[in-house]
């Protein structure tokens, strides 16, 4: 355990935008009591009775890179720093499961899984810096989820810690029929409803072959028109990825690719067995030329594998101090999903509900499934140093944009989850029934309500956030 | 502009990036530790570097955690360099007069002409005249590892003349921060003139910047491969530092373990790690340790440094020399 100010000071925020410009401003975020940095799930059960006890909240804090401020400090709680507990507890080669702590590493456990001949096939644009306990918590999806799935898709075993330090294991099963999935009390609970202290997740063998290709659609519908073509054959590319007009004008900026204006590029993998691969590959490029895509080769795409976490590495670019959009910058990203029939229209309300408070909207479609797909929205507003513009510009664009979801039919996350950011909209998500059995089912988890308070916008027994 | 002025912008960069390289640092993964995430460590050296934390004993506690492998650098566009920002900062704190006494300790010691650690010099080999090349023995290096180094190189038709700096050739203190104490030990080097030299120890290149690490000399003297399988650890400042990759694979039948060549894993032992934080050291060489072992075969290495953690985290690790001299003769 520790009290040191510099440890406090470092758990007082996790990576929500808000908060990275409040510290910019200059404010003092509120900090934990303590940081506690448990070695064993026994340590957590301890740490968390005592805590519920005493009527003690509670901050799981994974690595800390949550952007929905789902692991901010509460002042006057204790923050459950779960990285320590970062080993590799399993690796079962017959079954093709790992079993993990929370504290790992994304790309760690991927290191490790690949000098194995495995992958997870999880891999957030955040994989360098973000836990898996974490990911598991928002329900998170990587890059490649269109082939792999998402995160929680993976979960074959769980074992998380309640309030009062009862530990819960759902055993690790391929499926199973008997009564409600327990797992799916902690998968977005964000560490409301449990600390999640051990997982057992689905591998796939490390690819062989990995083909990538570039093509380009003369508009965002043609384009998505073009990617449910190639769903509907069967066949699912590991990797799609659709940037709008905006998004590929500086995608292909980027590459030198020269493309017409306000065609939108598509980025297509598929990754397996060099015969699998192949074959995937090639069905989905013949769907897409047919549905009017021009074909670019494979340079877009293996661009985008080479440089596919370098916008993560350049946030920092942009929101410093005096960075390359200048002071007082507002950026963030916001994921929604819609079914299919209801994708355009989502497309459209939510940039439209963005764009009004924001210079640029960039946006990509990149998580597809049969029925629908997530939209990915990056936003930013430049103020010239005005930090009280920036923050009454992004929240704006906050509100503004999760109503445009909600009236579009879309939902208001696809994989960073609600933390704080989320709250305000999660009672309109999940509709009146939906919302008071969430209540329901805080209360008798964390009747104490010393579980991650506020996020999620719940305390306990019952009680909404205001 | 002072050193920690140099490195402001830098850490100021980086106390703003989203964390993104914590799964290459070492110290982080067998510690947990949110301030040795080299993020944890920009937020620290940008708060000293602009004036908002004193440059006092608690702000060097907050640098411990770094062993200067730069394996963060390795994923970082930014090319951001961690261990020289700590070191910037840990200076400025030293000349603050913020130092922990442990550092006055380290300094004296070596002032003294002891080691810095506070144990036995090696015991060198015989003196020799007229040498090709003069052999700068470090502070870790053991008085067996000199005496096969002086086998094998005798062997090889070298001849080699031994040396060591009178505790410490300043590399640790650098590391450490106390650049005045590390400045006066490198002055007293007495090193043959017109002969060139090789260092036992890479970290004392710091000290001699002309120097050759023994991995590239050994290389270059174009001796057979030894055949029997080894696992090889990598030092960061060889493989990373330096770049000093293939040397090695030509002298050893290397069966890579788990983070190889630039994705090296650290010992545990650089930047003065094992000195400042020795139980977080051991911890992240037993991590290592864990790696190195998997294979099942004897492990080698080149970093006197990185064989002391590793054998007491219960690796058969061997020093190059010795590994050498005994497969071959």
């Amino acid at each position: 355990m520790s009290t040191e100010p510099a440890e406090l000071g470092l758990h007082a925020a996790d990576l929500w935008p808000k908060l990275v410009m409040a510290r910019r401003r200059g404010e003092r975020l509120p900090e934990p009591e303590a940081v506690v940095r448990p070695g064993t799930t026994a340590e957590v059960a301890a740490v968390l009775g005592w805590a519920d006890g005493r009527g003690i909240a509670v901050v799981p804090f994974g690595a800390g890179t949550g952007v929905c401020g789902g692991a901010a400090a509460t002042a006057g709680a204790v923050t459950l720093d779960v990285s320590r507990m970062n080993r590799v507890l399993a690796l079962d080669p017959v079954s093709g499961t790992v079993t993990v702590q929370p504290g790992i590493i994304g790309q760690a456990l991927e290191d490790h899984l690949g000098h194995r001949g495995w992958t997870l096939g999880h891999f957030p644009s955040s994989i360098h810096c973000s836990s898996i306990g974490g990911l598991l918590a928002v329900r998170s999806a990587g890059q490649a989820s269109s082939g792999y799935g998402k995160l929680e898709d993976m979960v074959v075993g769980l074992e998380a810690v309640l309030a009062d330090g009862t530990v819960v294991r759902a055993k690790a099963t391929p499926s199973s029929a008997a009564g409600p999935d327990l797992k799916r009390l902690f998968l977005g609970g964000e560490g409301t409803t449990g600390v999640i202290t051990e997982a057992t997740l689905r591998l796939r063998p490390r690819p062989e072959a990995a083909l990538d290709r570039g093509l380009v659609f003369e508009d965002l519908t043609t384009g998505l028109d073009a990617v449910r073509s190639v769903l509907r054959t069967g066949v699912v590319p590991t990797v799609v990825r659709l940037y709008d007009g905006a998004e590929t004008a500086l995608v292909s900026g980027r590459q030198g690719l020269e493309l017409p204006s306000g065609g939108c590029l598509l980025v297509v993998s598929a990754e397996g067995t060099a015969e699998v691969a192949r074959f995937v590959h090639d069905v989905a490029v013949r769907e897409l030329v047919a549905a009017g895509g021009r074909d670019l080769g494979p340079e877009p795409g293996t661009h985008w594998r080479a440089h596919r976490h370098d916008v993560s590495y350049r946030f920092a670019d942009y929101v410093k101090p005096g960075g390359a959009l200048g002071d007082a910058v507002a950026l963030d990203t916001m994921e929604v999903a819609g079914l299919w029939s209801g994708l355009d229209r989502l497309y459209t309300a939510v940039r439209a509900a963005l764009a009004a408070h924001s210079d640029v909207v960039l946006a990509h479609v990149s998580h597809v499934y049969g029925t629908g797909a997530s939209i990915y929205f990056t936003f930013g507003a430049a103020t010239e140093g005005d930090e009280a513009l920036a923050l009454s510009r992004y929240e704006s664009a906050w509100a503004d944009g999760q109503r445009a979801a909600l009236d579009a039919g879309g939902t208001i996350s696809h994989h960073h989850g609600v933390g704080l950011l989320r709250a305000p909209w999660l009672p309109d998500e999940l509709g009146d029934g939906g919302w008071q059995l969430l209540l329901r089912v805080k209360t008798a988890l964390d009747p104490s309500g010393t579980l991650n308070p506020g996020k999620l916008g719940l305390r306990g027994r019952g009680e909404v956030v205001a | 502009m002072t050193a920690l002025g140099d490195v402001r912008d830098a850490a100021v960069h980086g106390s703003y990036c989203p964390k993104m390289c914590t799964f290459a640092c070492p110290v982080t993964a067998a510690t947990g530790r949110e301030d040795a995430k080299p993020w944890g460590l920009h937020v620290t050296v940008a708060a000293l570097a602009e004036g908002r934390r004193p440059l006092d004993a608690a702000a060097y506690r907050d640098l411990h955690g770094c062993t200067g492998c730069t394996a963060c650098k390795v994923p970082c566009i930014w090319d951001l360099d961690v261990p020289r920002e700590v070191t910037a900062a840990r200076s400025a704190v030293v000349e603050a007069g913020g130092a922990p006494a442990l550092l006055g300790d380290v300094a004296a010691r070596a002032a003294a002409g002891g080691t810095p650690y506070g144990d036995e010099l090696p015991e060198l080999p015989p003196a020799r005249t007229a040498p090709s090349v003069a052999v700068l023995a470090g502070c870790r290096d053991g008085s067996a590892t000199l005496a096969a180094l002086d086998r094998l190189l005798e062997r090889a038709g070298v001849r080699a003349s031994f040396h060591a700096p009178a505790g410490c050739c300043g590399a640790l203190l650098a590391d450490l921060g106390d650049l005045a104490t590390a400045a006066a030990l490198r002055e007293r080097l007495d090193l043959p003139e017109g002969v060139p030299v090789v260092v036992v120890d890479p970290h004392c290149r710091w000290a001699v910047p002309d120097a050759t690490d023994l991995v590239t000399f050994l290389a270059g003297l174009g001796l057979a491969r030894v055949e029997e399988p080894v696992v090889w650890h990598d030092p960061c400042v060889l493989a990373r530092g330096a770049g000093v990759v293939g040397a090695a694979r030509r002298l050893l039948l290397v069966v890579e373990p788990e983070h190889a060549g630039t994705r090296t894993s650290c010992s545990g032992a650089g930047l003065g790690f094992d000195l400042l934080a020795p139980e977080d050291a051991a911890a992240v060489a037993a991590r290592r340790a864990e790696e190195l072992a998997a294979p099942g075969l004897p492990v080698v290495t080149a970093c006197p440094r990185a064989r002391r953690l590793l054998a007491a985290a219960g690796v058969d690790v061997t020093d190059l020399p010795t590994w050498m001299e005994a497969s071959r003769w």
